[in-house]
């Protein structure tokens, strides 16, 4: 077990972010997302359980099935979330930071933190499909682009969940 | 570790004003490049048949696509050109250009052609999309409106020209959306989608 | 003009496939580099202890477009060709709502939720299958949600293009915004010291 290294400085992996970002546009002319990666292998999932051709029909999973079931393997988004997940154990493994644990608020239960997490992601599930995307795919590259609907949904994703943050503290603190 | 962020705030600062500064000396807000498209550059499918129809000889369509796009499918009499080329050309000066692709790249072909002083240019608004769903493939939902149904007949008279094939009859879910019927035009995604399978369709057909 | 190296020919689709996983190391290893693969210290930024999410986002925003509007200033990146979010005003505004709701409850955004469990953080997974769940409550409700969903389209805008200013004037806001904010995040992080 390595010993845990501190945090970078959140300046630095800012700047270090903001970066690969700016390497997205200039390489494949998009940004960073996440949302439609997950979009992506939902919309697999449902091939498998429905069928490729009967789920391709359906007016929200089309544009997720353009060559049947095969496309959301090929999906950019869903391969760039495997790079995500490789470079974050990779990043936490050099730190000394992979440990199996729930991670949780001092005064919250494991199971409550799990129900809670698969029902804060349900909620941003939605969310991100209202808005076309997420943290990742609206408020960051979006924002660095100046797109209008990208900063609403910056300033309305805040505003949220500072104003329900009084509600939640049982969760966090 | 605060010096290095008194660098980098300074840094960022003066990059920002740098920017406004730059745009004083070039073109500014008319040259950046979100700048919205005057509605009167577009023109919708229906309007580029009859043009192509009338056989108007200043008339010129030019597919800014790659050329296995091209070669797949292309609005009938289009010449294809890639945008390097578009600015390299020669084009009669009394020329009525219509260029069509995505819609990023047909903007930038507008805003080249415009800045080389052709002054009759317009985009196919909704590109390959529209010509395949207004044009080539037109449909007639079972629950129609009138305004629909007039809609209808005249792309069959302009289908009829281009050898394509419309239906009525069919579900509405069948029927294409496009800012045409009030829908927002997708930039990627569904549009882009329809289109290649709609060509795909076509050309399973031998067409 | 050379890029988006994609728009202009210089990779062809397998290229630009092959870049995804590279692009994504580099964006979950700075993820997790600067603590945000961790739900605790996300959610601190609701509740003013750890200002942490507001500094990364930010500067990371404020790099790439100043990067982005000076590259395509010097004519090396043409921006009209890079994707531009489109604008649906109301939808955006509600996704953005619920989402903060759900970020605050579940304590990681997507791309951090892979982060957190590729870290072994098994919350992070819960938050994953979670989502997974949301999108397809979406997908059954698509019939009746569809009318909001495609509500308010505005196209690809960019808040200066809806003002009808150079997009200059909106870097240079956004970037003052975003200093001034790490000054007044400095002065909490002091006061609470």
């Amino acid at each position: 077990m390595r010993r845990e290294k501190p945090f970078a400085d959140p300046y630095l992996a800012g700047v270090g972010l903001g970066l690969v970002l700016l390497a997205a546009y200039i390489v494949v002319g998009r940004g960073l997302g996440a949302s439609g990666g997950f979009a992506s292998v939902a919309a697999a999932a449902t091939a498998v359980v429905e069928g490729p051709a009967r789920a391709a029909q359906s007016p929200a999973l089309a544009p997720y099935l353009t060559r049947g079931i095969a496309s959301p393997l090929t999906d950019w988004l869903v391969l760039e979330l495997i790079g995500v997940a490789i470079g974050g154990f990779v990043s936490a493994w050099l730190a000394g930071r992979s440990r199996l644990v729930v991670e949780r608020g001092p005064n919250l239960g494991a199971t409550s933190r799990i129900a809670a997490a698969v029902g804060g992601g349900m909620l941003m599930g939605l969310g991100a499909k209202l808005a076309r995307g997420c943290t990742s795919g609206q408020a960051l590259t979006g924002g660095a682009l100046l797109a209008a609907g990208s900063w609403i949904f910056i300033a309305t994703c805040f505003a949220s969940a500072y104003v329900l943050a009084p509600m939640a503290r049982r969760l966090w603190r | 570790m605060t010096r290095m962020h008194r660098a980098l705030a300074l840094l960022a600062g003066a990059l920002a004003v740098a920017a406004l500064l730059s745009d004083v000396g070039s073109a500014g807000a008319a040259a950046s490049p979100s700048a919205p498209v005057n509605p009167a550059n577009y023109i919708s499918a229906p309007d580029l048949a009859s043009r192509v129809i009338s056989q108007d000889a200043a008339l010129i369509v030019i597919d800014l696509r790659s050329r296995q796009d091209f070669d797949q499918l292309h609005v009938a009499g289009a010449i294809h050109m890639t945008l390097d080329d578009l600015d390299r050309q020669e084009l009669r000066r009394d020329a009525r250009i219509v260029l069509y692709a995505d819609e990023a790249r047909a903007v930038k072909g507008l805003r080249l052609l415009q800045a080389r002083g052709y002054q009759n240019v317009a985009i196919l608004r909704d590109g390959v999309y529209e010509w395949i769903t207004r044009v080539l493939e037109p449909r007639l939902a079972t629950d129609a409106t009138a305004t629909e149904r007039a809609e209808f007949d005249r792309a069959v008279t302009l289908s009829q020209f281009f050898g394509g094939l419309p239906r009525s009859d069919v579900s509405r879910a069948e029927v294409a959306r496009g800012y045409w019927t009030g829908a927002p035009s997708s930039r990627e995604g569904s549009r882009e989608l329809l289109a290649r399978q709609a060509i795909a369709g076509i050309r399973r057909r031998g067409c | 003009m050379s890029a988006p190296l994609s728009e202009t020919g210089v990779l062809g689709a397998a290229a630009v496939l092959a870049s995804a996983p590279l692009i994504g190391f580099a964006f979950g290893w700075c993820l997790e580099r600067g603590g945000l693969g961790s739900a605790r210290k996300l959610t601190g930024q609701f509740y003013l202890t750890d200002l942490t999410v507001f500094k990364v986002m930010f500067s990371a925003l404020v790099t790439a477009m100043l990067g982005a509007f000076w590259l395509d200033r010097i004519g090396v990146l043409d921006l009209g060709l890079v994707y531009l979010p489109e604008t649906f005003v109301v939808p955006q505004a509600i996704g953005g709502l619920l989402f903060g709701a759900g970020f605050l409850v579940g304590g990681l955004c997507p791309g951090t939720a892979c982060v957190a469990a590729a870290s072994g953080k098994l919350d992070g997974l819960a938050v994953m299958a979670g989502m997974l769940l949301g999108i397809v409550s979406f997908n059954v409700s698509f019939d009746w949600i569809r009318p909001l969903f495609e509500s308010t389209p505005l196209g690809a805008v960019t808040l200066t293009s809806l003002a009808g200013v150079s997009s200059a004037i909106g870097v240079l806001a956004i970037t003052a915004a975003a200093l001034v904010g790490f000054a007044l995040a400095a002065r909490i992080e002091r006061a609470r010291a």
